[in-house]
């Protein structure tokens, strides 16, 4: 029996529990109205959204087939589920959120105060890793004040990375000692490292992206208050 | 509940319709909702904030959008700073730029279209002075050219736009009640005139 692409995401949301992310009325494109409904611009936003919503499924393929000579991550189907999960909570919590693989970018440019790239296959001094995950947080310095004068800057960027990397124990999987050595490695490059298992993947992509997202979260939040 | 292995369990791009298909609707979806945020933000910010002011502005910039999104490629929309739509990285790439500055001269529209494709003076056998690619850039400049208040007086008028031509850009005025009327006809006016300037590079 073959499910329309609606019922189809409706099972979807089912499958992962994801209903407190995307809630089931948001299926229907049409739910939001146009800022201004009348007029040229009202004609013109449904157009837009149709052509949004057309144009996210194949920028979304284009970055499934981007793959660079050796890499091999998006191969195992729980990255892939990963990698569309770590999007749309990515998306879902606002800011501009950003993908890239071998050289293929797609999402959101960079215009707001949180920015969040997600590359995929990043390679870091002698590591490959499967999701390297960055936020850039722009936001008032904490040790600003009005009498400061110029020795404070106001505004303070900040920059954290989290490398997400798959870790199995079995025949086919690197040493564990090679896999302990690139876990210090990476956080021996100042980046917050997070392990799963291909099995944590599979079994819910949602809640490992989720935990990704909010610890990196956390720690750009951090310096912002004294 | 499904079995995981239904969703994750796939090979692309053959069952593409299980799992990918599901989260596409909600990429869809979400890339649809952030649509309206992304086009109220661009049009707030400056330089391009004044002319937008004047609705057949927005709906010629929005028709310029959908009208070069329909030919294919990447499309991009810049304000000053501001950027949204596509990342750019297709054969074709079409950047719209709003209140842009080109030497003394402000245009409302600059249209700049890249294209990357074979050389039209290689063939199999040539040497290497001839190269395999072409890649060509045309600008045309879409600027409103109508007497109203605050506009330049004819004379200025015909300055600039001897001045846009003399620095190699197509040039296309229009009038005030053209964007009104057929926002979309102009918009197919100014792009068609620039993909063809730009196919003509690429035959001999």
């Amino acid at each position: 029996m073959r499910m329309d692409a609606t019922e189809v995401a409706r099972r979807f949301l089912d499958s992962f529990r994801l209903h407190d992310v995307v809630h089931e009325e948001e299926l229907e494109v049409d739910s939001t109205p146009w800022p201004n409904p009348t007029g040229p611009t009202g004609a013109a936003g449904h157009i837009l959204r149709a052509q949004a919503a057309a144009k996210a499924e194949s920028d979304f393929e284009d970055i499934l087939n981007a793959r660079a000579p050796g890499q091999d991550v998006l191969e195992h189907d729980e990255n892939v589920g990963l990698l569309l999960a770590l999007f749309i909570t990515g998306r879902r919590r606002g800011g501009d959120v950003a993908f890239r693989n071998s050289g293929v970018v797609i999402g959101d440019h960079r215009n707001d105060v949180t920015h969040v790239t997600v590359e995929v296959g990043a390679k870091r001094s002698d590591f490959t890793v499967e999701f390297l995950v960055r936020r850039d947080e722009t936001g008032p310095h904490p040790d600003w004040h009005p009498e400061a004068g110029d020795s404070v800057p106001d505004v303070l960027t900040l920059t954290r990375e989290l490398a997400l990397i798959r870790e199995d124990h079995g025949f086919e999987e690197p040493h564990a000692s090679d896999q302990k050595t690139r876990r210090h490695g990476l956080a021996s490059l100042g980046m917050m490292v997070m392990a799963y298992t291909r099995d944590e993947a599979g079994r819910d992509p949602f809640g490992l992206a989720r935990r990704a997202l909010d610890d990196l979260e956390r720690a750009t939040a951090d310096p912002f208050t004294r | 509940m499904l079995d995981r292995e239904e969703y994750l369990g796939f090979e692309l791009p053959d069952e593409a319709e299980g799992p990918l298909r599901a989260a596409s609707s909600i990429l869809e979806e979400q890339a649809a909702r952030r649509m309206v945020s992304d086009v109220e933000y661009f049009l707030n910010q400056s330089p391009g904030r004044e002319l937008f002011e004047r609705e057949e502005n927005v709906g010629l910039v929005l028709a310029l959008f959908i009208v070069a999104r329909e030919m294919g490629g990447d499309i991009q929309l810049r304000n000053g700073t501001t950027v949204m739509g596509d990342h750019l990285a297709d054969v074709t790439e079409i950047t719209i730029e709003v209140a842009a500055r080109r030497s003394d001269f402000t245009i409302d529209f600059l249209i700049t279209w890249d294209e990357h494709g074979p050389h039209p003076d290689w063939y199999p056998g040539a040497d290497e002075t001839v190269q395999h690619s072409l890649e060509v850039r045309k600008e045309l400049a879409l600027f409103r050219d109508d007497p109203f208040p605050g506009q330049p007086a004819p004379s200025d008028r015909k300055t600039r736009r001897g001045g846009l031509a003399s620095l190699g850009l197509m040039v296309t005025p229009f009038e005030l009640q053209e964007a009104q009327r057929d926002p979309f006809g102009l918009a197919k006016r100014a792009l068609s005139d620039l993909q063809r300037a730009v196919s003509e590079e690429f035959v001999r």
